[in-house]
């Protein structure tokens, strides 16, 4: 039940953005409906960014991931408005910018989604890099301060053991 | 754009998002293929739906306008996705599915402008009864 509220709010979320969004846009929509693409992009590259945070990295909780993942990027982007759009473009007789539409949808979706993850993989290295940096600097540290400490590895394992029942 | 129209969106969101969700589980839980199954369904059916919905209740009309932002912008545009089709389509690639990936990418628009045009149709059979 946890789960699917969260689902509810996130895709409430999404779906609202998504509307101002396109309201905002809606000038530029004269010759392909521009802002839908927009939209089904900027999501796209977002959702490749958080299976890798999420599902490669493990930086995000399951909760979260459900929030973000299925609630507010699924109901931010949308297939129907995109497949309608398409129907109503060859209807009027506007097939070619309809062909335009389809192919920077599905080519531009696929490379957002590829570009989403190598950003995220980008920025995961420049956090794990970071994360190191401090931890040695703070080894150095701590050995100017106190030398060399001989540590107890099967002690801190058998508490961490202990910690994780 | 009113704060009621705004509403609408999001409960209409929150509820396409939920079923979606609810749908992909009974379908994943059901088909143990690789084909994303749960999400071609969801976005073939939506465009069916939203063509009809949007062929039945012009924009133009003033009195509707909070009806079609709660069951199109917000229902159906919260139901299907487009960026987790954009995913399922790498994440096959990546998985060395060609085949799949190809069934999947273009299976889901082509099946999606066939539904979107038959939910059209529909539409026009109810309004000239």
């Amino acid at each position: 039940m946890r789960r699917v509220l969260l689902v509810f709010l996130g895709g409430g979320v999404g779906a609202t953005l998504r509307a101002l969004l396109l309201w905002q846009l809606a000038g530029w929509d004269s010759y392909l409906p521009a802002s839908v693409l927009l939209v089904n992009l900027i999501g796209a590259f977002v959702l490749g960014m958080i299976f890798v945070l999420a599902d490669e990295a493990g930086l995000l909780r399951a909760g979260t991931r459900l929030f973000l993942a299925v609630g507010v990027l699924g109901g931010f982007t949308t297939f129907s408005t995109f497949g309608w759009g398409i129907d109503l473009l060859v209807g009027s007789g506007q097939s070619p910018a309809a062909l335009i539409y389809l192919v920077a949808s599905v080519v531009g979706g696929v490379l957002a989604v590829a570009l989403g993850m190598m950003a995220a993989r980008e920025a995961v290295g420049l956090l794990e890099r970071g994360a190191l940096a401090v931890l040695q600097r703070l080894n150095a540290r701590g050995r100017r301060r106190f030398g060399d400490v001989r540590v107890d590895m099967a002690s801190i394992e058998a508490e961490n053991r202990d910690g994780m029942r | 754009m009113t704060p009621l129209v705004l509403l609408a969106v999001f409960v209409g969101g929150g509820a396409g998002a939920s079923c979606r969700y609810g749908v992909g589980r009974f379908v994943g839980e059901r088909y143990g293929g690789d084909f994303p199954l749960g999400t071609y369904l969801i976005n073939v059916s939506g465009c069916f739906l939203l063509a009809l919905l949007a062929s039945l209740l012009p924009a133009t009309n003033a009195n509707t306008t909070w009806l079609l932002a709660l069951l199109g912008t917000g229902f159906l545009g919260g139901f299907t996705t487009f960026s987790t089709y954009a995913l399922e389509g790498v994440l096959l690639f990546l998985d060395g599915n060609h085949r799949l990936t190809v069934l999947s990418l273009l299976g889901s628009i082509a099946a999606g402008l066939v539904a979107a045009a038959a939910g059209a149709a529909v539409a026009r059979l109810i309004t000239a009864v």
